[in-house]
C-alpha cells in the first residue's frame, strides 16, 4: 500500500518574464507514495527554504481538481500522466523509485511567464469576456421552468460547461490554440435555449478575441482532448466551426457588424 | 457601553413576510444618472462577490473588483458539490418560503436572525430563475423540467443541482455576468490582488490597500463603499476542505479597523472527509454526505484492534451511530456525526495508520442491492476515494474522518449587510451569516447569491443615497498611513530571517486549534489555548524565515502575512468559544451537554450574536451582544434518538 | 464586416477555406488519376486523351481555376502554419510520446511544402517542357522517358508518400473543420480519409513503378 521512493525533479526556474530561465535539478528522498504531486512540491519547497533557497513558485488553490488553478507540464504532458485528472489529483504512487520527473510551465505566446512554473492565463478570461455569457440582467429572468430544456441537450451542455479553464488544452496543443476552451463555452450556450438569441454574435466575438490574444489555429490534432482533465470532446470544436459558418452565412447583419 | 446602541440590526418593522418588500420600498434610491458617480470596491469574486459586482455594474455603478487568484472564475465557491436550495416547490411536496425559513433557523440551532433568514428564503426562488436564464445547465428530467434532490436537515426535495458540480456552474454563471460587465467597461477587474488593509476616512470605509501579487507593489483604491466577499477562515486549522488561498486577512484587517467580528467560534466540521494520510498532508477532501444513506459507520469494539477491517467479525464491531441514535442511525446531522467520530477515536478505537478515522462500510449495502446499484449511485465518489487512497471501497470499507469545512462566523452585519463601519458591506461566507451555529447543506450557495444578486443592489443604494460622502483621493493621509503600516509589516516579516518556515508555524497553529477549539471545546482547553497562541505568535515573529523580496512574485511572503493574521485571529476565536458557555450547532462546549452527551443550548443566556470589537494590540477585545428574538420559530432542543 | 472579410480574418474561417479547397483538390486528384490510368491501356489511349484535353476551349479557364484553388490552399495553409509556429515560440524540453498518426497532423506544413515543390517540378516537366529529346509528340513516351529515370521516379514516389501523409490527416481534418463531427459518422470519415489518401498515392505511384519494372 504505502511506501516511499526517491525521485529526481528537473524543475524550470525563471525569476520573471525578462530573466532567462533554466532547469534546476532537485533530489527528493523518502517521498511517501500517499503524497500528491503538489505536496511533493511543498516538501521540496520546505527543504529549499531551510537551505536558504527561494521556493519554487507554482499555482494551486483547491487541490481537488475543480478550480483550474494548478497547471504544470509533467514529463511533457499537461497535468501529468493520468487521464481526466488535474496535477493536484496526481499521486506519487504513480511513479517508481529512481524516476526523473521534468516539470515545466504551460508554454504559449498567449500565456506570458510570471515566475518559475506560474504563467498568466488572463487571455482565457478575455475570450469569455468577449461573449461567453448570456446577456441577462439581474432580476429580469423569467420563471426557471418557463423554458424547457430537453434532458439530452442539458446533459451535453453540462459536458461542455464542466471546463475548468485550466489551459491544459493550450499547453498541449502544438499550435497553442485555445479552441477546445473557446468551443466549450460556445457549445454550452449554443445547446441551450437561453443562449440562442446571441449565438451568432457570441461565436464571432469570442473567435476574434481568441485570435487577437495570440492563440494559434486549431489543426485538429486532438492533443487537447487527450489531456483535458474534464475530458471535454473535440466534437465541441466541430460545433463551434458550424456556429461560425452559420453566423457568417446566415447570421443577422448587425451581429457581424458589431462583432467586427 | 450600552450594547443595544452599538449593535443596531436595523431590522424593518412589520410582519416577517412583508419586511423585505417594505424595506426595499423605504430605502432611498440613487438616481440612474448619478450611479456612475459612485465607485464601489468589491473584494473577492466568489458567488457573493461576482454576483454583486455584476449586478451593481448593471445598475450603473462604477465597480472595481479584486480577486486573489489569477482569474475571478477560480474562487472556492467553485468546489461546492451538492446543490443549492430554493423554495420553488416544483416537487409538490409541501415546500414553501416559510418552510425553508423554518428549516434554516432550526438547522442553525436558533442562532440566526429571523428577518435575514426569511429574506434569504424569499429570494431563493429568484436565484434559480436568474441562474437558469444565465445558461447554468441544471439537471433536467425527461420532460425538460428542472430536477430536484433532497438534502440533510430537510424533509422536502428542494435542492437544485448540476451533477456534482453545482458550485462550479453557479460560479461560472456569475462569472459570465461579471465578464459581460468587464467587457462593457463597467467593471474594472484586477486579478492576483490581495487586500491587506481597509481604509477608513471620517468613520466610513473609503477604500483599501492591496498588494499586487505579481510585482509585489502596494496599490491604493478609493471608493464610496467597500464590499468584502472574501469567504471564510477555515484554513486557520491548517487542514480543512478549503482552498489554499482562502484566508482571514481581509475580514481580520477590517475587524482591526472597527468592524465587529460576529460569532468567530462557529465553525462547521463535516463528518465525511478522507482522513489525513501523513505529515505531508496539505488539504482534506470532502466525500459527499449522501454516502451515509447506504454506508454503515463503525469502529472496532476494542481499543487497539489492529486486524484488517474485513477480518473483524460482526461481534467485535461497534456501529456506534446506530447504537447511540437508534431512530436516525447513520443519518444524524453533520455536527452530531462528527462529534461521535471524535469520541470513539479519543477512546483509542480509531482505525487506519493514524488511528484518526472510522469506517464507512458498504458491505451490507452491496450484499443487499448489489455492487452495480451502488456503483450507479456513488460510482464517481468511490472512484475519487480509490484514486486518493489507493483502496477499493467496493472491497474494503472507506476510512473517513471529520474536517473543517465552513465558518458560520464572520464580520457582523445589519439587515442591510453593512458592518459596524459605515460603508463597509460584507457578503457571503465572510459575514456572520444567516446560518446561525450550523449551516445546512446546499445553503451556502444560496446565501452567497442572495447577498450578491438581490440584497446588496437594494441596500447599497440606500446607503449611498443618504449622502454625506465627499470625494476621497488615494492621496489622503489615511491611505498613506495604511500603506505605510502594510509595508512596515511586510518588511518586518522579511527581516526576521529565522529558522522555521511559514508552513511549520501554520501547521502548529492548526494542530493547537484542532485539539482545543475543534469538535469539542472546554474551558481548560480554551484557556490553555489563550496562552499557547500568543506564545506561538511570539515565536513566529522571532523564528520565521521568509525568503525573497517584497516587490516580486513571492508566495512564501503571501502565506506569511496570512499566517501572521491567523495567529492573531485564532485568539479571538478561542476567546469567543470560551465566552459562549453553551453548546449550539458546530460549537460544542463539553461542559454543556445533556446526560446522553448531546449538545445542550442555553437559550436563557446565549440566545444572541456575540460581536467582538477590536480595542488595540495587546488590549482585550470587547464582546458586544445582539439579542436574538424568536417570534415565529419555536425553540426546541434537538434530539436524534 | 462582410462575410469574405470575416472569413479571411478569423482563424476558423481561414481553416475552412483551406479545408474546402483541399477537398476540391482531392476531387481533382481523383480525376487526374483516372486519366493517368489510361497509360496502362497503352500509348494511343493516353495520347488521344491528352489531345482531347488540349483541344478543350475552356481548358485555360479550368487551369486557371485549378491554379487559384492551389494558390489559396497553399497560401492560407502556410499562413496558418506560420501563425501556429508563432503561437508556441518556446518548445517543451520533454515532448510526451504520442501516437503515430498525429505526426501526419504535425507535418502538414512540411508535407504541404514538399507537395508544392513536386507540383512545380511536375508542371514544369509535363506542361512546359516538351518531349524534345524523346520520341516527338507522344506525351505517353515523354512520361515514360521521365519515369524510366530512377532518380525522377524515386522523387515522384517519395512525393506521393508525403502526399499520403498529408491527406491522411487532411481529409478527415477538413470534415471536422467544416463542422462535421458525429459519433456515427466520424469513425467512418476517418477511415475513409486514410483509405482515399492511400488509394490516391498507390494509384499515382503505380505508374512510375510500372514504368521502371515493366516499362511498356
Amino acid at each position: 500500500m504505502s511506501g516511499t521512493l526517491n525521485v529526481t525533479l528537473k524543475i524550470w526556474r525563471q525569476k520573471d518574464a525578462s530573466a532567462p530561465g533554466a532547469f534546476k535539478t532537485y533530489e527528493a528522498r523518502d517521498v511517501s507514495t500517499e503524497m500528491s504531486f503538489l505536496e511533493l512540491l511543498d516538501v521540496v519547497n520546505e527543504d529549499l527554504q531551510k537551505k536558504g533557497e527561494e521556493p519554487v513558485a507554482f499555482d494551486h488553490d483547491c487541490r481537488e481538481g475543480i478550480c483550474g488553478m494548478c497547471s504544470l507540464v509533467i514529463n511533457g504532458r499537461p497535468h501529468g500522466p493520468d487521464n481526466g485528472k488535474t496535477t493536484c489529483q496526481l499521486h506519487m504512487r504513480r511513479y517508481k523509485n529512481g524516476d526523473t520527473i521534468t516539470v515545466e510551465p504551460f508554454r504559449a505566446a498567449a500565456f506570458p511567464m510570471v515566475r518559475d512554473l506560474v504563467v498568466d492565463r488572463g487571455a482565457l478570461d478575455a475570450v469569455i469576456q468577449a461573449g461567453g455569457y448570456v446577456s441577462v440582467n439581474t432580476g429580469s429572468a423569467p420563471d426557471a421552468s418557463a423554458v424547457l430544456v430537453p434532458k439530452h441537450k442539458a446533459e451535453e451542455a453540462m459536458d461542455a460547461a464542466a471546463c475548468i479553464g485550466c489551459g491544459a488544452c493550450v499547453a498541449a496543443c502544438p499550435n497553442a490554440s485555445a479552441m477546445l476552451f473557446t468551443s466549450a463555452k460556445v457549445s454550452q450556450l449554443a445547446l441551450l435555449p437561453q443562449g440562442d438569441p446571441e449565438r451568432e454574435r457570441r461565436v464571432l466575438k469570442m473567435l476574434d478575441m481568441h485570435d487577437a490574444s495570440g492563440f494559434g489555429n486549431c489543426t485538429n490534432e486532438y492533443e487537447c482532448e487527450k489531456v483535458c482533465p474534464k475530458e471535454i470532446k473535440v466534437s465541441h470544436i466541430a460545433r463551434l466551426n458550424r456556429e461560425f459558418l452559420r453566423a457568417v452565412l446566415c447570421g443577422p447583419e448587425e451581429a457581424k457588424a458589431s462583432a467586427g | 457601553m450600552d450594547a443595544k446602541n452599538v449593535l443596531d440590526a436595523k431590522v424593518p418593522e412589520g410582519p416577517l413576510e412583508k419586511k423585505w418588500e417594505k424595506h426595499r420600498f423605504d430605502l432611498k434610491l440613487v438616481n440612474p444618472a448619478n450611479k456612475r458617480k459612485y465607485d464601489v470596491l468589491v473584494v473577492g469574486t466568489g458567488l457573493a462577490g461576482a454576483s454583486a459586482a455584476a449586478s451593481l455594474a448593471e445598475l450603473g455603478y462604477n465597480v472595481t473588483a479584486l480577486c486573489i487568484q489569477d482569474s475571478p472564475r477560480r474562487a472556492h465557491s467553485i468546489a461546492a458539490q451538492g446543490g443549492i436550495n430554493a423554495a420553488k416547490n416544483y416537487t409538490n411536496d409541501g415546500d414553501s418560503v416559510w418552510r425553508l425559513f423554518y428549516d434554516t433557523v432550526k438547522g442553525g440551532d436558533y442562532r440566526a436572525r429571523e428577518a435575514n433568514v426569511h429574506r434569504l428564503a424569499e429570494v431563493s426562488v429568484n436565484i434559480i430563475d436568474q441562474c437558469v436564464a444565465q445558461g447554468v445547465p441544471f439537471a433536467r428530467d425527461y420532460g425538460g423540467f428542472l430536477d430536484n434532490r433532497s438534502f440533510g436537515g430537510a424533509q422536502v426535495s428542494r435542492t437544485f443541482y448540476a451533477r456534482g458540480q453545482t458550485g462550479q456552474q453557479l460560479l461560472l454563471g456569475a462569472y459570465g455576468a461579471l465578464s459581460r460587465q468587464i467587457e462593457k467597461g463597467s467593471v474594472r477587474m484586477l486579478a492576483r490582488r490581495e487586500m491587506l488593509d481597509l481604509v477608513v476616512v471620517n468613520g466610513r470605509a473609503r477604500g483599501i490597500v492591496a498588494r499586487n501579487l505579481v510585482d509585489g507593489k502596494i496599490e491604493r483604491y478609493s471608493a464610496h463603499a467597500v464590499l468584502l466577499c472574501t469567504g471564510g477562515y477555515g484554513n486557520l486549522f491548517f487542514l480543512s476542505t478549503n482552498a489554499a488561498n482562502c484566508n482571514v486577512t481581509a475580514t481580520y484587517r477590517a475587524y482591526r479597523r472597527g468592524a465587529f467580528f460576529g460569532n468567530p467560534c462557529f465553525t462547521q466540521i463535516h463528518p465525511t472527509c478522507i482522513p489525513v494520510a501523513g505529515e505531508h498532508q496539505s488539504k482534506l477532501t470532502l466525500m459527499s454526505e449522501s454516502l451515509r444513506n447506504d454506508g454503515r459507520v463503525w469502529v472496532p469494539k476494542k481499543a487497539g484492534d489492529v486486524r484488517a477491517a474485513n477480518d473483524i467479525p460482526e461481534a467485535d464491531r461497534d456501529y456506534y451511530l446506530e447504537r447511540r441514535y437508534p431512530s436516525f442511525g447513520n443519518l444524524v446531522p453533520r455536527d452530531v456525526a462528527s462529534r461521535a467520530a471524535k469520541v470513539v477515536c479519543d477512546e483509542g478505537r480509531g482505525v487506519g495508520p493514524t488511528k484518526l478515522a472510522v469506517y464507512l462500510d458498504f458491505r451490507d449495502a452491496i450484499k443487499r442491492v448489489g455492487a452495480d446499484t451502488i456503483r450507479e449511485k456513488y460510482g464517481n465518489l468511490f472512484d475519487m476515494y480509490h484514486h486518493i487512497t489507493d483502496e477499493d471501497p467496493y472491497q474494503v470499507p472507506m476510512r473517513i474522518y471529520p474536517a473543517v469545512h465552513y465558518t458560520m462566523g464572520g464580520l457582523w452585519v445589519d439587515y442591510n449587510l453593512m458592518s459596524t463601519v459605515p460603508g463597509l458591506f460584507v457578503l457571503g461566507e465572510a459575514n456572520f451569516s444567516d446560518h446561525g451555529a450550523n449551516r445546512l447543506g446546499a445553503s451556502a450557495l444560496m446565501q452567497g447569491l442572495a447577498d450578491g444578486y438581490f440584497v446588496i443592489p437594494a441596500t447599497l443604494g440606500g446607503y449611498l443615497a443618504s449622502g454625506g460622502l465627499d470625494a476621497v483621493s488615494t492621496g489622503a493621509p489615511e491611505f498613506s498611513a495604511a500603506e505605510a503600516s502594510v509595508t512596515e509589516r511586510t518588511n518586518r516579516l522579511l527581516k526576521v530571517d529565522g529558522k522555521r518556515t511559514v508552513l511549520e508555524f501554520h501547521r502548529d497553529l492548526g494542530r493547537l486549534m484542532w485539539d482545543y477549539c475543534g469538535m469539542g471545546r472546554n474551558e481548560a482547553g480554551l484557556k490553555k489555548l489563550l496562552t499557547a497562541i500568543p506564545e506561538l505568535r511570539e515565536r513566529f515573529w522571532k523564528e520565521v524565515r521568509v525568503l525573497g523580496g517584497n516587490e516580486e512574485f513571492n508566495q512564501a511572503l503571501e502565506r506569511a502575512g496570512r499566517v501572521a493574521d491567523y495567529l492573531e485571529f485564532a485568539e479571538l476565536m478561542a476567546l469567543d468559544a470560551l465566552e459562549r458557555k453553551e453548546s449550539c450547532g458546530g460549537h460544542f462546549r463539553e461542559e454543556s451537554q445533556t446526560p446522553d452527551n448531546e449538545a445542550k443550548r442555553d437559550d436563557e443566556n446565549f440566545a444572541h450574536v456575540a460581536a467582538w470589537e477590536f480595542k488595540g494590540d495587546g488590549k482585550a477585545p470587547v464582546r458586544h451582544v445582539e439579542p436574538l428574538k424568536f417570534e415565529h420559530v419555536k425553540l426546541t432542543q434537538r434530539s436524534y434518538k | 464586416m462582410k462575410p469574405c472579410e470575416r472569413i479571411r480574418k478569423t482563424s476558423v474561417g481561414k481553416k475552412q477555406v483551406v479545408a474546402l479547397t483541399g477537398l476540391a483538390l482531392v476531387g481533382f486528384l481523383a480525376t487526374h488519376l483516372a486519366g493517368n490510368f489510361l497509360m496502362f491501356k497503352g500509348a494511343q489511349a493516353f495520347d488521344s486523351y491528352a489531345e482531347f484535353l488540349e483541344h478543350q476551349t475552356l481548358l485555360p479557364l479550368a487551369e486557371l481555376g485549378l491554379l487559384a484553388f492551389f494558390l489559396v490552399h497553399i497560401v492560407w495553409g502556410l499562413k496558418v502554419f506560420i501563425e501556429n509556429r508563432r503561437a508556441r515560440p518556446q518548445r517543451y524540453a520533454v515532448e510526451a510520446s504520442t501516437d503515430a498518426w498525429p505526426y501526419a497532423a504535425r507535418w502538414m506544413g512540411y508535407s504541404g511544402v514538399l507537395t508544392l515543390v513536386f507540383l512545380v517540378v511536375h508542371v514544369a516537366t509535363f506542361k512546359f517542357m516538351g518531349p524534345e529529346e524523346g520520341p516527338e509528340d507522344s506525351i505517353f513516351a515523354w512520361v515514360m522517358f521521365n519515369f524510366k529515370n530512377p532518380l525522377y521516379s524515386f522523387f515522384y514516389v517519395g512525393c506521393m508518400v508525403s502526399l499520403a501523409i498529408h491527406l491522411s490527416h487532411g481529409i478527415k481534418s477538413a470534415f471536422q473543420t467544416l463542422g462535421v463531427n458525429d459519433p456515427r459518422l466520424t469513425p467512418f470519415i476517418e477511415r475513409a480519409g486514410v483509405a482515399v489518401a492511400l488509394a490516391l498515392t498507390a494509384g499515382f505511384a503505380s505508374l512510375p513503378i510500372w514504368a521502371l519494372t515493366k516499362g511498356g
